[in-house]
């Protein structure tokens, strides 16, 4: 829900409700793993004041089961809080949820999470998207008026697309990760999800900003990003991404390419100057592949720490060693394992030249060829994915296709290059919502508010909750 | 260049095993990563240094040497079952 209608609510009765709807949605929706009945008393009176949202569950709560939704920290509760849930307690918001996930945010689907699959509210057999599914599914159903999630490839901007709900990746560093379980250091952001672009551009001034606890924390000055929304795009240089557009060849794919460029018409007529750019695309069709190998090393070095020692499941064994590989082995689901042996792979010194270095070349091909047409535009445009939510029971549409790996990957590049991103709502397929997906250049995060925000006032699709599944 | 991959192997290097039926799943999953490795080699990568983090912007820094942020011991060892005086109790090593 906007900001602007809860807060027209009453103070206690707002959470209340929305913890309420987080209960009751749970049975069909699987959205929470944690549900916290909301503390109305000593709540400091902040820019959030009593405004009810969820963290995705590998996010640091002092005292708070933080599972990040796998077996091996069932039980793990932090002794300390993440920087982001401090911002947002000292801003008086309110947790009522910590939302489902994919296993250690490793996946796009919400599938593989130890508490089970997370349903769209827009059609129960379909997959929320993941690995933020929880978070997105609580804003698009009402429960929650924002959540905070975790992108590492486009967990938070593909499901902002299938939820019909706004999905922001800042920049690299923007937002401080101190306190979220990491998935790949090089690639993690915190992004979250909201009804609206403004109240988006809003969060985000409370969000971002330098913490000495992440080193990796940006000390850029953080703009007023909400008063600075606008939505004249008047001479604003905005590029097409060509090779997304051309990939497209199934019936769905084209429906969407349809809305998409019937929106670059709008643009057009606002006043934007809208070219095509073509990208080199035997590097584009790399993408997923360098996003594979880079997430699953750095994954395998990350979670090496998870040995059933110190916290999380601690099954005891007569050997230090069988301690660990008894945690392990239970404690992992398939899709994890088999990241980690990929990562376990190329992470060998003998293999590190031609798997993870490799990967990490192509990395900056592909960033150097992206941000060389970036550099000279404000923003570059695509539809999110070129697919609706998939079925539950599908058994995915990977393929080796330009659809699949550049149009359902294109969204990574931000990630690689550490670009401010986001996913509006475009349009519906098939009743079903497709969102399309802004980039622009590092810190330019207020650029790519009012270009999301032209696009939110051309398609009329804001504040639309779906709480009748 | 590919090697062969003995999944067991690395599995025990990162200290889990496998059931026959993830086994299967890893092996499928290989399959995968050797196309994807065939896509990442038609690129030319000669001369290409590795991009390791996203920006270049400097944030880390040496900063003065002062406690800033601490977390007490004993609240770092709650969430270990097997503690005594202050410390994490497992098995001998050397027998």
């Amino acid at each position: 829900m906007a900001f602007k209608n809860i807060l027209k609510q009453d103070e206690n009765k707002r959470c209340l409700d929305s913890y309420g709807k987080v209960v009751k949605f749970q049975e069909k929706l699987n959205a929470s793993v944690t549900m916290i009945e909301p503390e109305l008393e000593n709540v400091i009176r902040g820019k959030l004041y009593k405004i009810p949202y969820a963290l995705k569950d590998n996010i640091s709560t002092d005292g708070i089961l933080t599972t990040a939704c796998s077996k091996i920290l069932a039980n793990y509760k932090p002794v300390f809080n993440a920087t982001v849930y401090d911002k947002l307690r000292k801003e008086g918001a309110v947790l009522i949820s910590k939302a489902n996930m994919d296993e250690l945010a490793m996946g796009g689907t919400n599938l593989s999470s130890y508490y089970g699959k997370c349903y769209n509210p827009y059609d129960l057999k379909r997959i929320s998207g993941g690995s933020s599914g929880g978070s997105a599914v609580l804003v698009s159903s009402g429960a929650c008026a924002f959540s905070i999630g975790s992108d590492t490839g486009d967990s938070v901007r593909k499901p902002a697309g299938y939820n019909n709900i706004v999905g922001v990746k800042p920049t690299y560093g923007r937002i401080s990760r101190y306190g979220v379980i990491p998935y790949a250091s090089s690639l993690d952001h915190v992004a979250y999800f909201t009804n609206n672009v403004k109240d988006s551009a809003f969060l985000l001034e409370i969000l971002a900003g330098r913490d000495d606890k992440d080193p990796t924390s940006s000390f850029e000055n953080v703009d007023n990003y909400a008063s600075l929304l606008s939505d004249d795009i008047r001479g604003k240089k905005i590029l097409i991404f060509k090779n997304v557009i051309d990939s497209a060849k199934s019936d769905v794919a084209l429906e969407i390419v349809k809305h998409f460029n019937n929106l670059v018409v709008e643009l057009k007529n606002k006043g934007a100057i809208v070219e095509e750019v073509y990208f080199n695309n035997d590097l584009m069709r790399s993408i997923f592949p360098t996003y594979y190998i880079i997430s699953n090393c750095e994954a395998t070095a990350n979670h090496a720490n998870l040995d059933g020692v110190r916290y999380g499941s601690q099954i005891q064994k007569d050997s230090f060693e069988d301690i660990v590989i008894t945690n392990r082995t239970i404690g992992f689901g398939t899709n994890v394992k088999k990241r980690f042996i990929i990562g376990s792979y190329g992470l060998y010194e003998e293999n590190q030249e031609f798997v993870l270095k490799k990967a990490q070349k192509v990395r900056r091909l592909i960033v150097d060829e992206f941000l060389n047409k970036l550099k000279n535009a404000d923003a570059i445009i695509a539809p999110a994915s070129l697919s609706v939510a998939p079925l539950v029971d599908d058994k995915g549409n990977f393929d080796y296709s330009d659809e699949y790996l550049i149009g359902e990957n294109h969204m990574v590049i931000g990630n690689f290059a550490g670009l401010p991103s986001i996913t509006v709502p475009m349009g519906y397929v098939s009743n079903l919502p497709v969102g399309v997906n802004i980039t622009t250049n590092v810190f330019k995060e207020s650029t790519m508010f009012n270009i999301a925000y032209a696009i939110e006032n051309i398609t009329g699709i804001k504040d639309v909750i779906k709480e009748d599944f | 260049m590919k090697k062969e991959i003995n999944v067991n192997a690395l599995a025990s290097q990162i200290m889990f095993k496998l059931n026959d039926e993830q086994l299967i799943e890893v092996n499928q999953e290989i399959e995968k990563f050797e196309k994807y490795l065939d896509i990442l080699n038609k690129i030319d990568t000669t001369n290409v240094s590795e991009m390791i983090y996203p920006l270049d912007e400097y944030t880390t820094f040496l900063r003065d040497d002062e406690n800033i942020h601490i977390i007490e011991r004993d609240r770092l060892l709650s969430n270990s079952e097997n503690v005594i005086e202050g410390h994490l109790v497992l098995p001998k090593v050397v027998k």
